[in-house]
């Protein structure tokens, strides 16, 4: 597959050791306030896309400065940047506002990567890795369930069981969403776009976080939960999510999907089933810190360390 | 065409996201982040949340980076 080739992160020059990660996000996002705990506020300066008419903001040919309150950062003091879902939700009831902030965060955090300061995600990275690339790329490396994706289309390409799922995950109405669902493909009005695949009947979910080459891999019996779709759960309450060791060959078949992709971070999802596992997706911007919240399990600090302002750019080992 | 059967459309597939109506928090400068009143939040660190916000699949509100 010809992967949409990503420019890969570089070390920068040097690093100030009085430098700050620059966090690009919002200001109601929960995994920022939880970064900024365990970084210590003093190593980080917290840009909120939703706080810009706080915020003040100067770009010019030589000098970049952002201040909120009676904090400021200049270009040079920032030794890494995240971006953190800075887009999350609208900041601005005015559209023409709204667009010019976005422009202006997006260019911010081109700057930084350009100078080889950004780690973890990218701005919309699944624009360049999408659901149908991915599933096309996995087949060399994972068992993937027979899928189709059709508009337009009144043949029933999959049998047996099926699942029918969204791509974009966007709201269908107001309020109302897609969750996985089974369905008869016959009974599908064909006018829609529609993405079914195989339903697997799975005994566990599986999801594996990736960080430059390492992997937490965490399970979740599907007993847990009714349906087929954890996520429709996830916002009730915790579910019982347990950490899974990984082996050697299935790790080693990771790096390699994600080094296709030229991801340096994602999460994974797989379905465990008869002894097999099955991929779903990766989604290179994907949630992580309901797995470790308390940092038990290795993942939480392995991420505070790679995007901590005194420590060397993360690169894959 | 539509045969007589192909009823299903995302509309009637589609079921209410799960709402979420967070208390009104503070945006504390010097700790760098929201200062709510005593809710505890780390059962919601899946999503990122909104006041009064609804989400899709994901867990994330429309017109927003992907995430989930």
């Amino acid at each position: 597959m010809a992967a949409r080739r990503i420019p890969l992160l570089r070390p920068p020059a040097y690093v100030r050791q009085d430098g700050r990660t620059l966090l690009i996000t919002h200001s109601w996002d929960a995994t920022s306030d939880v970064l900024v705990e365990h970084l210590g506020a003093e190593n980080v300066f917290r840009l909120n896309s939703d706080l810009y008419a706080e915020t003040v903001i100067e770009i010019d040919e030589s000098s970049l400065r952002i201040a909120y309150g009676d904090d400021a950062i200049n270009f040079e003091d920032v030794a890494k940047v995240v971006w953190w879902k800075a887009f999350n939700g609208k900041i601005s009831a005015d559209a023409y506002i709204e667009a010019e902030v976005r422009y202006i965060l997006r260019e911010i955090y081109n700057l930084f990567e350009v100078s080889g300061k950004c780690v973890l995600t990218r701005p919309h990275s699944d624009q360049y890795h999408g659901k149908i690339s991915q599933m096309k790329l996995a087949r060399n490396f994972f068992a993937v369930p027979q899928w189709c994706v059709t508009l337009n289309d009144s043949s029933s390409r999959l049998s047996n069981r099926v699942v029918v799922k969204s791509l974009s995950s966007e709201q269908v109405t107001e309020g109302k969403v897609l969750f996985t669902r089974e369905v008869d493909p016959a009974a599908l009005a064909s006018q829609y776009p529609w993405f079914t695949q195989h339903l697997v009947d799975a005994e566990e979910d599986l999801t594996v976080v990736y960080l430059y080459g390492r992997t937490f891999g965490f399970t979740l019996d599907r007993r847990s939960f009714e349906g087929l779709d954890w996520r429709e759960h996830c916002v009730t309450g915790p579910l019982p999510w347990q950490p899974a060791d990984l082996p050697v060959w299935f790790v080693d078949k990771i790096r390699g999907f994600m080094g296709e992709l030229q991801l340096n971070f994602g999460r994974l999802d797989f379905l465990r089933a008869g002894g097999v596992t099955h991929f779903l997706e990766v989604n290179s911007n994907g949630q992580w810190a309901w797995l470790d919240p308390g940092g038990e399990y290795g993942l939480l600090q392995a991420i505070v360390q790679a995007v901590h302002p005194r420590t060397p750019m993360p690169a894959c080992g | 065409m539509n045969g007589p059967n192909r009823t299903l459309t995302p509309q009637n597939l589609a079921t209410p996201s799960r709402g979420i109506v967070m208390p009104e928090g503070r945006y504390c400068a010097g700790a760098k982040r929201r200062v709510y009143d005593g809710t505890a939040l780390m059962s919601l660190l899946l999503i990122t949340f909104n006041t009064t916000q609804t989400f899709d699949s994901h867990g994330k509100p429309t017109d927003s980076d992907n995430d989930k």
